[in-house]
């Protein structure tokens, strides 16, 4: 082996770097060049040097209270991750609590909704009936024009409505006198069209129901038929002529 | 005390053990100062590196497996650090001054070679420490990254391919950056030997 191809080997040679052939080869090499072992031993006190060089300024460092500081700050950080911890935890449960509060609000509400629409059905319906019937009654009030078919077979003249609301005062309605006049109106066409359909077979029942305003009707004067007119077409038709 | 009690150490602290992992810090807070030192050559910053290192090892312990010895372990972590350090502190000044050595011709041998600085005689402490202070001026020279493999081989006395792993290199890189990182140092030592 060349001398130039030992020293370019030296330094792994040194380090132990070499395989083992590879480092025979440089060893038989070296005896026979003191250029080469002089390279080597070199390397060797430069080795030392900076080994003492890095370690000898360490060697009067006082490492008293380090492994204090050192738990102290594994501690401190300890403190600080559970405190994080306990910041995010409050943080999900205020999440949590915010989404469970709009998730009650929520479900309030859905289970008021049913209730709810169903006292608005109710009331709808009730409104619809109270307003048909005075509506009815308020036809009956506003005229012959305006009134329905005839109610019931029964109810052919004043005096037996009269009669009737004398007899059944529990289950009465009274029609007040200044019942507005816009209630009339309301009144459909269909209410129409069975007034017209009605022809003339029942104009006497029709004249019939005609009541004073302020009269007390009797609503139930015919227990098991609807009061309101056009849902009883087939009792007028029943009705008597 | 050795890998095995380490690993002891290591399976104590994570059972919750202060003492055990206080035990491994005074252990290895020199060695690991040393390397810290080695590489940002301030001891101000050394320490600090030294306690981050030994907090950052603590915080992963759990997945510390046993593959390598703990002491491995850590210093990979405190030369990692370094570099981090180095690398934020990076200023104008950070100037590698190995290039500027290297641009100048190589110095004269007038004075003693360095294969005779070996020190001997009847002035060897008055001399080794005048060649301490000269050592220490010498590795201030040198560009971290220099001064960073020749800890980790000529104190640690680590494997290239251990320093490879380590820098991140291959493991030639090792091998030429180790061999201008003792050209450097010889350089500089030689020229304050030489005043």
């Amino acid at each position: 082996m060349e001398c130039s191809e030992v020293k370019q080997h030296l330094p792994a040679y040194f380090d132990g770097e070499l395989s083992a052939d590879l480092a025979e080869t440089v060893k038989s090499a070296l005896s026979n060049c003191p250029d080469c072992q002089q390279e080597l031993e070199e390397l060797s006190v430069l080795s030392e040097l900076a080994r003492d060089g890095f370690t000898s300024p360490v060697e009067d460092v006082d490492f008293s209270g380090f492994s204090d500081k050192v738990m102290a700050r594994i501690k401190e950080e300890a403190t600080e991750s559970a405190v994080e911890g306990i910041k995010v935890e409050r943080q999900q449960e205020d999440k949590e609590s915010l989404l469970d509060t709009i998730t009650n609000f929520f479900g309030e509400l859905l289970r008021f909704e049913r209730p709810m629409a169903a006292f608005a059905a109710a009331a709808l319906v009730v409104l619809m009936v109270v307003g048909l019937q005075n509506s009815d009654v308020e036809g009956d009030i506003a005229g012959p024009q305006t009134s329905p078919v005839a109610s019931t077979p029964q109810s052919t003249s004043p005096q037996n409505v009269a009669n009737k609301t004398e007899s059944l005062p529990q289950k009465t309605t009274t029609i007040p006198q200044s019942a507005p006049k816009a209630i009339a109106k309301k009144k459909n066409r269909r209410q129409r069209a069975l007034e017209e359909s009605a022809g003339s077979r029942d104009m006497a029942a029709i004249e019939s129901s005609r009541a004073p305003a302020g009269v007390r009707i009797d609503l139930d004067q015919d227990k098991g038929r609807p009061a309101i007119v056009w849902h009883v077409d087939v009792d007028t038709e029943d009705a008597p002529n | 005390m050795g890998r095995e009690e380490d690993a002891k150490l290591v399976e104590s602290c994570l059972k919750g053990d202060e003492k055990a992992y206080r035990t491994l810090v005074e252990k290895y807070q020199r060695r690991i100062y040393t390397i810290a030192f080695g590489i940002l050559r301030n001891q101000e910053d050394a320490m600090d590196v030294t306690q981050d290192a030994f907090v950052k090892v603590h915080r992963n312990l759990a997945r510390f497996q046993g593959t390598s010895s703990f002491y491995t372990w850590l210093y990979r972590i405190v030369v990692n650090l370094c570099i981090d350090r180095k690398r934020r502190a990076k200023k104008a000044i950070n100037v590698d001054y190995d290039d500027s050595i290297s641009h100048q011709e190589q110095p004269h041998q007038t004075g003693p070679t360095l294969a005779s600085v070996s020190i001997a005689g009847p002035a060897k402490e008055l001399a080794r420490k005048e060649l301490r202070e000269k050592m220490q001026l010498a590795l201030d020279k040198l560009s971290p990254d220099h001064r960073q493999i020749l800890v980790l081989r000529e104190v640690e006395g680590l494997p290239y391919e251990e320093i490879a792993e380590i820098l991140e290199i291959a493991k030639g890189t090792v091998m030429s950056r180790l061999f201008h990182a003792r050209t450097k140092f010889k350089q500089a030592i030689s020229r304050y030997l030489n005043h």
